[in-house]
């Protein structure tokens, strides 16, 4: 029998099944899971449900609570029960057989039948109900209603029923007290039936109710409105529906005939492209995760139609948030910033034991607040960046595991860089979680990272969608002028013309003509500037203000504006002129178009004024971070106070690298520079963080300016000038022959300075006996720490100096080839990074280490430090590192033969290289994994990963790959592709970390290998024989040491995956020649 | 600082060209003048003794750059500096041999000399390359 079962949310809750009343139970959450899911047709997955219903408990105990409220309900559906659908996963309401007011209500409304639509609306949505969700819907069921009203009302007018239309007005008002334009709409029509004194009662509820509510007065229209309260004139604009136009030629429109100034405007024209974004949050909310683009011209209607989407969605339950960047040069991470920090809710909790929370307090130091953060551990920037990242992918990932989360980042062509970064890596991790992330840029003009951080995303198949928006057609632009003003057709025609499909002009300039002030063909800045011309001194100045601040500003940032004796009542009336919009809790302009036309009208001197004055309000403010420093540096550069700007650009920048956004502290000393009269201190600055961003060139361009400002005399500077370097030359580029050059001339300079600290000349020391030992001269360096062990015999050193002289000990011994000797002092190095708090130091050394062990050919030692590597590195967010220490685990565990237990370490380091999704670390791991399957016979699987290796440019020897290469495919069979990838060898670029004197003994080898496959006996022996005494003369210690320090210097490691043994490649290529020329016997079957 | 450069063309591959370049103890197969290498070189470092002369040592230093895909061979007595590069011929299986001399001002004397040697290095070094594979 079927059944069906009626769900009346309108009001309060009533069930029926049949026309007999469903007993639910009486709790709340119960009755409303059931209707939640009755408007949500389709399966819900329950770490949803759970989000959305118990947001505050944990998740076994919100899923406990699920489970008992679903039990619940299918106790008291009865013989329903069965249209209830659940699984672990999922839970759903079966539509097919149940009947929802308010759905009913929804499709009624779109089918045009407005009067019964209304009818099925007895009360307001769950009436006795007080949760989240529930009063986002009740509130769009009564913006719905009111839209439903107000049509039955326009119908009622222009059939001639006022009566009839009042009514539906008065029952509109009652809905939505607060809707302005309701109110306005039945004042108008009050007036219209002669009922003036109605019509002043209905303004004094609405004035009064406003007030009460919002502490904000009617808007400049509606005061206008009620002033004249007078019938319109026969020359005046007509209004929509009353069928004939006024005289095009209206010298002037009153404001009267406004049909509203600052409502948002509805969505026209662009249904097509809302229904495809609507698409991907229906994909979002089942679970999958993407990015999309909406890509248009300025004024299109990106913003309007992302908004529209957002709206539906946080109806459908999404939590949503918008970032934009600031329109002068914001600071790192400002897209980001305070959307994350917005879409944490009140209240909400973070897990307080976790690695990510305390790294996104750094990020969000507001939100911090809601935590006890404990201190990071310190890393290099490269490293910090790919940890604070990871914390955003975590947060995000916290959000939407309540409810599915909906970001929008404006404006990506005025974004900064490290936004950008920052999107590239979040922006692919998406796709298992339910975050839609809606970008929207202008395609001109070009900006290479913008593009390169979308292609990124797509290459990954993380940007689902990219929507490019044209101009609207003529109809969907009259659409809008007629949403604005009521205006002659011919007027309106040239309007249509004019705009040339762009809303935001039509908008605008439709306003700017009602006003009676201006001609279609004004433009944007002729239309704003009348706009402004319209408010009071006040109004204008607030406008001004805002436009000079290049950003949203907070109420209470508006409370505090410079300049204005009552900055509240200026916002009240900036906001009627139609050129702002509140969004959430800030106040902005529209539109930054708008923006800039008012901007741009500001006289320079007025503008300077303007910058001082919120540069000295910015100053006075108790606050801090990197927004203000860099907010605060702009202001004064506008305002032409140069070197205090400069001042506040050295702390953006020192703020900007606390964040690892290099980019910007790179900017921001640009700048600095530019400015500061005495430059020098800003230029080494720039040099380092250059360093850093590994862009060598540039750090000596701006570490030599700054030589050449520093006083010959001033010892002190210059020693630190050429420390300093000598370090980020350890650090941001591995580059030793500099680094001694910088340690030699810190030493010269000591040499002229008598009694300078003891520790300086230490530091110097050892820096430049590391730069010896890896790429000058070991015996040098040995005698350079002897020079060392006086300052230090008996002493307890600085952390960080016992590791630098450990870690040059260290790599001295190595070099000279005494590999076992190196242990200690590299093992010493680690200890002295770990007290200074600095994993990523310990592990360098550590992985020297268990380079030189290799080297020795004591592999079990070479273990014991990759395993001591793993705690340091996988706990602490060191991603990079970990693909090292896990790749180089396996490599080791390879050569032990534990080929098992090195595919295990070979997923984690995949995993780890996948979440950096950096190619380049991916190809690493490829590498590594063809060595394996190499090793373990599987030929045709280790050719595809030698190919994936090399496909990635990986950070490897690619002649060294490709060569193995071809033995895996000689050996595989495939001998015309051998020999492919042997003339390509003699076309990759080659460096002193390929072991080029190594090469041609392999490729030898593999020649051999091919030429036994074919049969050819006598070319096999003869490059086996060629090859085998290659290898022999590459046998000793300090050639193997001079090798470890050249994979150091080229590729950034020491060597365990690349790992080079001409002992024992000569033992393997002398059985293979054996097994040619005494084939009994032996184990080389493949050359037999 | 007297320089010059030649280049010669043969129809082996770049692989079997390489394979000569990068072996300092084939040298004497090819570079004229080159009477013998010590047989216990270092890769990269080695001593080359002229002909006639095996009591006259020359260390060299062979350089690769991976970014200009050459060999840099400098001698390390009279700071003579040879820039191997090798490419792809038109036909995609051919060599295109090129080098560079740069000479020191304090032997300028020997540029006349090296134009020789080397042109009929070169010589040497395509014919040896095609038979060599």
């Amino acid at each position: 029998m079927l059944l069906m079962l009626r769900i009346h949310a309108f009001g309060e809750l009533e069930v029926d099944l049949d026309s007999d009343p469903v007993a639910l139970r009486r709790g709340h959450l119960v009755r409303s899971l059931l209707v939640w899911l009755a408007l949500h047709p389709g399966p819900h997955p329950r770490a949803r449900l759970c989000g959305l219903f118990w947001p505050d408990a944990p998740d076994g105990k919100a899923r406990a609570s699920l489970r008992s409220a679903v039990w619940a309900l299918r106790i008291g559906l009865g013989s329903a029960a069965g249209l209830l659908y659940t699984d672990r996963d999922v839970i759903e309401l079966r539509r097919d057989e149940v009947w929802v007011d308010a759905l009913e209500f929804d499709r009624l409304r779109a089918a045009g039948h407005l009067e019964q639509a209304v009818t099925i609306c007895r009360g307001e949505l769950l009436a006795a109900h007080d949760e989240d969700w529930v009063r986002r819907s009740r509130d769009e069921y009564g913006r719905r209603l009111g839209v439903a009203l107000a049509g039955l009302a326009a119908a009622a007018e222009s059939g001639g029923e006022l009566a009839r239309a009042l009514d539906w007005a008065r029952r509109r008002v009652t809905v939505r007290p607060l809707d302005e334009e309701a109110g306005r709409e039945l004042i108008r029509l009050s007036t219209a039936a002669g009922d003036r004194a109605a019509a002043l009662a209905s303004f004094d509820r609405l004035r009064d109710t406003l007030r009460a509510e919002l502490g904000i007065d009617p808007s400049p229209s509606t005061l206008a409105l009620v002033d004249k309260l007078c019938p319109r004139t026969d020359d005046a604009p007509t209004a929509p529906g009353s069928g004939t136009p006024a005289s095009a030629a209206a010298p002037s429109t009153p404001p009267a005939a406004l049909a509203s100034l600052w409502a948002a405007t509805p969505l026209f024209g662009r249904s097509d492209e809302l229904h495809r974004l609507l698409d991907c949050w229906h994909q979002v909310r089942a679970g999958t995760g993407m990015v999309v683009e909406v890509t248009a011209e300025g004024g299109l209607g990106k913003t309007r139609l992302v908004e529209e989407v957002v709206d539906i969605a946080g109806r459908d339950g999404a939590r949503t948030a918008i970032g934009a960047p600031g329109a002068l040069g914001g600071a790192p991470y400002e897209l980001w910033s305070e959307l994350l920090a917005e879409a944490l809710e009140p209240g909400e909790r973070l897990p307080g034991d976790t690695l990510w929370a305390d790294d996104l307090a750094r990020l969000l130091p507001g939100v911090a607040a809601h935590w006890a953060a404990s201190s990071p551990v310190a890393a290099a920037p490269q490293h910090d960046q790919i940890r604070l990242f990871e914390a955003v992918v975590e947060f995000l990932g916290f959000l939407a595991a309540r409810r599915p989360l909906v970001v929008v980042l404006e404006d990506l062509h005025n974004a900064d860089p490290s936004s950008l970064e920052l999107l590239r890596y979040a922006g692919r991790r998406l796709c298992r979680i339910p975050v839609l992330i809606i970008l929207t840029r202008r395609p001109l003009p070009p900006r290479p990272s913008v593009d390169g951080t979308l292609a990124a995303l797509r290459a990954r198949g993380s940007l689902r969608l990219e929507l490019s928006l044209q101009p609207l057609s003529p109809t969907a632009i009259r659409h809008i002028v007629r949403q604005q003003a009521r205006l002659p057709k011919s007027v309106e025609a040239r309007i249509v013309a004019a705009v040339d499909g762009n809303p935001l002009l039509a908008t605008e300039t439709a306003r700017h003509v009602a006003h009676g002030a201006g001609d279609p063909a004004d433009g944007l800045r002729i239309a704003t500037g009348s706009a402004l011309a319209r408010l009071s001194g006040a109004g204008r100045l607030f406008l001004e203000l805002m436009a000079a601040a290049g950003r949203d500003l907070s109420r209470a940032e508006i409370a505090g504006l410079p300049l204005l004796a009552d900055p509240a009542a200026a916002a009240t009336e900036a906001l009627g002129g139609g050129l702002l919009r509140v969004r959430d809790t800030a106040v902005g302009y529209r539109h930054e178009s708008l923006r800039q036309a008012v901007y741009d009208d500001i006289p320079p001197l007025s503008r300077a004024r303007l910058h001082d004055a919120l540069a000295a309000n910015l100053a006075a403010r108790d606050t801090s971070g990197r927004r203000r420093a860099a907010e605060l540096a702009r202001h004064l550069r506008l305002a032409g106070h140069h070197h205090r700007a400069a001042a506040e650009l050295r702390h953006a920048a020192a703020a900007a690298r606390e964040v690892a956004a290099m980019a910007e502290a790179a900017e921001y000393l640009g700048q600095a520079v530019e400015l500061d009269p005495d430059p020098a201190g800003p230029l080494l600055e720039l040099a380092e963080v250059e360093a850093w961003r590994g862009l060598l060139a540039e750090s000596d361009a701006a570490f030599e300016r700054a030589l050449t400002l520093i006083p010959a005399a001033d010892a002190d500077a210059l020693l630190d000038a050429w420390l300093r370097r000598g370090r980020w030359l350890r650090g941001g580029i591995c580059h030793p022959r500099e680094a001694r050059r910088s340690y030699q001339a810190a030493l010269d300079v000591l040499d002229r300075v008598p009694g300078a600290d003891p520790w300086i000349r230490v530091e110097a020391l050892a820096g430049m006996a590391w730069a010896e030992a890896v790429a000058g001269d070991p015996e040098q360096a040995a005698a350079l720490l002897r020079e060392v062990d006086p300052f230090t015999r008996g002493r307890t050193l600085p952390d960080l100096i016992a590791h630098d002289i450990g870690v040059a000990r260290g790599h001295a011994l190595l070099r000279s080839g005494e590999f076992a000797s190196g242990y200690g002092p590299l093992i010493a190095a680690a200890s002295a990074a770990r007290r200074a708090g600095r994993p990523d130091m310990a592990y360098s050394a550590l992985a020297s280490a268990a380079g030189a062990a290799a080297c020795a050919g004591d592999f079990a030692r070479a273990l014991d430090f990759v395993e001591r590597c793993l705690p340091l590195v996988a706990p602490t967010g060191l991603t990079r590192l970990a693909v090292y220490a896990y790749t180089g685990q396996a490599a080791v565990l390879r050569r032990l033969g534990r080929t098992g237990e090195a595919a295990d370490a070979l997923r984690l380091a995949a995993d780890a290289a996948n979440r950096l999704g950096i190619t380049a670390f991916e190809g690493l791991v490829h590498a590594e994994a063809g060595q394996l399957a190499l090793a373990r016979g599987e030929f045709d699987t280790a050719a595809a990963e030698f190919r994936a290796a090399l496909a990635a440019e990986a950070p490897i020897s690619r002649p060294l790959t490709r060569l193995r290469l071809a033995e895996a495919l000689a050996r595989g069979g495939h001998g015309a592709e051998a020999e492919s990838e042997i003339e390509a060898v003699a076309l990759e670029p080659v460096s002193d970390s390929d072991f080029p004197d190594t090469l041609v003994a392999r490729m030898n080898r593999v020649q051999g290998l091919l030429a036994a496959a074919t049969g050819d006996h006598a070319r096999a022996v003869a490059r086996l024989r060629a090859a085998a005494a290659g290898w022999q003369r590459r046998t000793s210690a300090a050639t193997i040491g001079r090798r470890y320090a050249a994979n150091i210097i080229d590729l950034g490691r020491p060597p365990l995956s690349g790992l080079v043994e001409p002992e024992r490649e000569y033992q393997l290529v002398t059985a293979e020649l054996a097994a040619l020329t005494h084939p009994a016997g032996s184990p080389h079957a493949h050359l037999r | 600082m007297p320089t010059f450069d030649d280049h010669a063309h043969t129809t082996a591959s770049p692989a079997a060209v390489w394979k000569l370049l990068y072996d300092p103890t084939r040298f004497t197969e090819w570079w004229i003048g080159v009477g013998s290498v010590d047989a216990n070189a270092d890769g990269s470092d080695y001593t080359m003794y002229p002909d006639g002369y095996p009591d006259f040592p020359m260390p060299q230093t062979l350089r690769a750059d991976g970014r200009q895909a050459q060999v840099t061979i400098s001698c390390l007595v009279s700071d003579l500096r040879f820039v191997w590069q090798l490419m792809l011929g038109e036909d995609g299986q051919s060599t295109d041999i090129h080098v560079h001399v740069d000479i020191p001002e304090a032997e300028a004397a020997r540029l006349d000399t090296q134009r020789e040697v080397i042109h009929g290095s070169l010589t040497r070094l395509a014919a040896l390359a095609r038979v060599s594979l």
